[in-house]
């Protein structure tokens, strides 16, 4: 059976400030997403996550590399004939009240992609949004309503029942929990769980939030500056990170147990400009172990882990603060 | 006696709805809490709980159509809720200083960062130019800009997220105020950046022995940087007490709830819903304002809740509350 979502050596980038001038989105970017699996993809701002989202729903074309969805290569498809396969790869955005049309009920909008993709009469339409609304645990009443009388909750799990109406095999998911309250994040989340488990539809899930991950991940993928740094099963990338990045990411989030201090890492300054890419490796300017080496040549992803120190580091102790 | 003493504050929102009629909109209903000089306390609940409009009140910043209906603000022994404008206008920035969330946005965008820097020394005494511009750059290095110097002539436009905070901390910081108002002060930030800024603030707010009223969403902030937390919803404050006995041990309900959905602490195969529907300030219920979502209340929980007091500054306001 073929994957879900592959992506090869996909290169994405945006014309810059100045005539040629590039900001590098991505450079060189593989990642599969098997049926049934949720990819948590984690970055922080500037990483290249939400282009990688947009490019594997085809919103987006790469510059180089290739798509391939549930077995079809889209890389170069029209967009006309990309519109029968968008049934198959639908997106869930961070901001629900942006992406809900405010005039149209929130029926409508559940119904809109099988008016388009769909073969259904309006009778069986309607019976499978009712279906739809229920599965997101969203009273029926709610049908007649407007995107303006729904909480930030309410609305979200709209847009999770639209995305997955057609019963796709790709629902791309980007920040869907970032604007909620922490107790809506977690309702929303365990949604999401339990609708995989029925539809096994394969997600990818865009985010920064490394609480999020921790919880709704099988795989992780962590991106920085257009590059995968370490990709792996999320139990051990979260519980043994490799990369000096991912454990500078692991270690800086802020548990809520108080008094139980993690070995903060702390990195020195921001995401450097993606105009001028260093020519070796993406992070090095920031890594606390960054040899002259690190600046020769960008090093390669292998056994998950794109550093060339990895060894090494992984048998030093952890650094103290 | 405390820095910061809020006594039963009450904001309403007046307006009036489509028909013409008159809509009060409870948004704060008796806070009440005090700070300590020195100390930290964080200001949780979900959004609409109140707690930015309650800063917005201690900085005397509410606008119309909010409005105090009643309750005393006293910081330092005077009653900023009485105080004329122009006095406040005094206070803010220099004896109270202010970091919003997104510091693109509160950064004049038309002047240099330290004219900025200049303009809120002079606003707040008679201070020579050259003295003000020495003391910005000190302050700039002070919160980690590298190269301050040169950064002191940068426009607002020119800086990361990261470092925009960082000179609103600076702005906060540069006529040594005694109590700090942080409001989601990293949010939006990126996580490596956060550690970053909370490391600053803590380490300033150390040094300084600030007083600081912390507004977050963020549990985990609360719980590795503060002293004290309290639980806000429906502009009440439900319970309060040190971030060690409330995190090992939340006795109101909604506290028990709220960080029982922290994401290093739920758990997702539970089938049990962590939210609740917002509640309806135009029509909140009598007595206890969460009992509609609460899963301990009963027909007592109509009259409003006594404080249940655990001892060590920790009580909640619950008839029923959370076995310890």
């Amino acid at each position: 059976m073929s994957a879900a979502l592959q992506l090869d050596d996909i290169v994405r980038r945006f014309p810059g400030p100045q005539r040629g001038l590039f900001v590098h989105a991505l450079n060189g970017v593989s990642l599969t997403v098997n049926a049934g699996e949720t990819v948590a993809l984690v970055g922080e701002s500037g990483s290249g996550k939400s282009t990688l989202g947009r490019i594997a729903v085809r919103l987006d074309r790469p510059d180089e590399g290739t798509v391939t969805i549930a077995g079809r290569d889209t890389t170069r498809l029209s967009l006309a004939s990309l519109r029968p396969l968008r049934a198959m790869m639908q997106m869930v955005f961070q901001d629900p009240w942006g992406t809900l049309n405010p005039r149209r009920s929130i029926g409508a909008a559940i119904e809109e992609p099988l008016v388009l993709h769909g073969k259904l009469d309006a009778t069986a339409r309607r019976a499978t949004v009712l279906r739809m609304l229920e599965r997101v645990r969203l009273q029926p009443e709610l049908l007649t309503r407007y995107p303006a009388q729904l909480s930030g909750g309410q609305l979200q799990r709209v847009a999770i029942a639209r995305a997955l109406v057609t019963n796709p095999k790709l629902v791309v998911l980007d920040e869907p929990t970032s604007s909620l309250d922490l107790s809506v994040r977690a309702d929303i989340l365990q949604l999401l769980r339990q609708l995989q488990e029925e539809f096994g539809t394969a997600f990818l899930f865009i985010t920064h939030d490394i609480g999020t991950v921790r919880l709704i991940a099988d795989r992780i993928i962590v991106l920085y500056l257009g590059s995968i740094m370490e990709e792996g099963p999320a139990t051990s990338v979260l519980a043994s990170p490799r990369h000096p990045y991912t454990r500078a990411l692991l270690s800086a989030e802020p548990g809520t147990f108080p008094g139980q201090h993690r070995q903060r890492i702390m990195l020195d300054g921001e995401i450097p400009s993606p105009l001028n890419l260093p020519p070796g490796c993406p992070f090095a300017t920031r890594c606390q172990y960054a040899i002259p080496a690190c600046a020769n040549a960008k090093p390669q992803l292998v056994q998950g882990v794109a550093c060339i120190r990895s060894r090494e580091i992984g048998e030093q102790p952890a650094m103290r603060e | 006696m405390s820095l910061l003493e809020i006594d039963n504050l009450h904001v309403h929102f007046l307006s009036r709805d489509r028909l013409g009629e008159p809509r009060r909109a409870r948004a704060l209903n008796g806070v009440t809490f005090s700070l300590d000089r020195g100390e930290i306390i964080g200001l949780v609940g979900e959004t609409g709980a109140g707690k930015s409009l309650t800063a917005q009140s201690v900085m005397g910043m509410l606008r119309p159509p909010a409005h105090r209906i009643a309750g005393t603000i006293t910081f330092d022994g005077r009653d900023l809720a009485t105080l004329p404008d122009a006095e406040m206008n005094a206070m803010r920035g220099s004896r109270i200083g202010m970091v919003v969330q997104s510091p693109m946005t509160s950064l004049d965008p038309t002047a240099r960062i330290g004219a900025q820097l200049v303009r809120i020394q002079q606003a707040h005494g008679k201070i020579p130019r050259q003295q003000a511009e020495e003391r910005a750059i000190a302050m700039l290095r002070e919160v980690g800009i590298p190269d301050a110097p040169r950064r002191f002539a940068a426009w607002p436009h020119e800086l990361s997220g990261g470092m925009a905070q960082r000179v609103l901390i600076a702005m906060a910081l540069i006529n040594d105020p005694v109590l700090l108002i942080a409001d989601e002060p990293t949010t939006g930030l990126d996580v490596t950046v956060q550690a970053q800024i909370l490391e600053l603030l803590k380490r300033e707010m150390t040094a300084r022995g600030l007083a600081t009223l912390l507004i977050t969403h963020d549990l985990g902030i609360v719980a590795q940087y503060c002293d004290r937390v309290a639980a806000m919803f429906a502009g009440t404050i439900v319970e309060e007490g040190s971030v060690a006995d409330v995190f090992a041990a939340p006795r109101h309900p909604y506290t028990a709830r709220l960080i029982a959905s922290a994401p290093d602490r739920v758990d997702l195969s539970s089938r049990a819903q962590f939210a609740g529907a917002p509640p309806d300030l135009t029509a909140l219920p009598e007595g206890c304002v969460y009992r509609d979502r609460c899963p301990r209340a009963q027909s007592a929980c109509a009259i409003p809740p006594p404080k249940a007091d655990f001892g060590n500054g920790h009580a909640a306001f619950c008839h029923f509350p959370e076995p310890a």
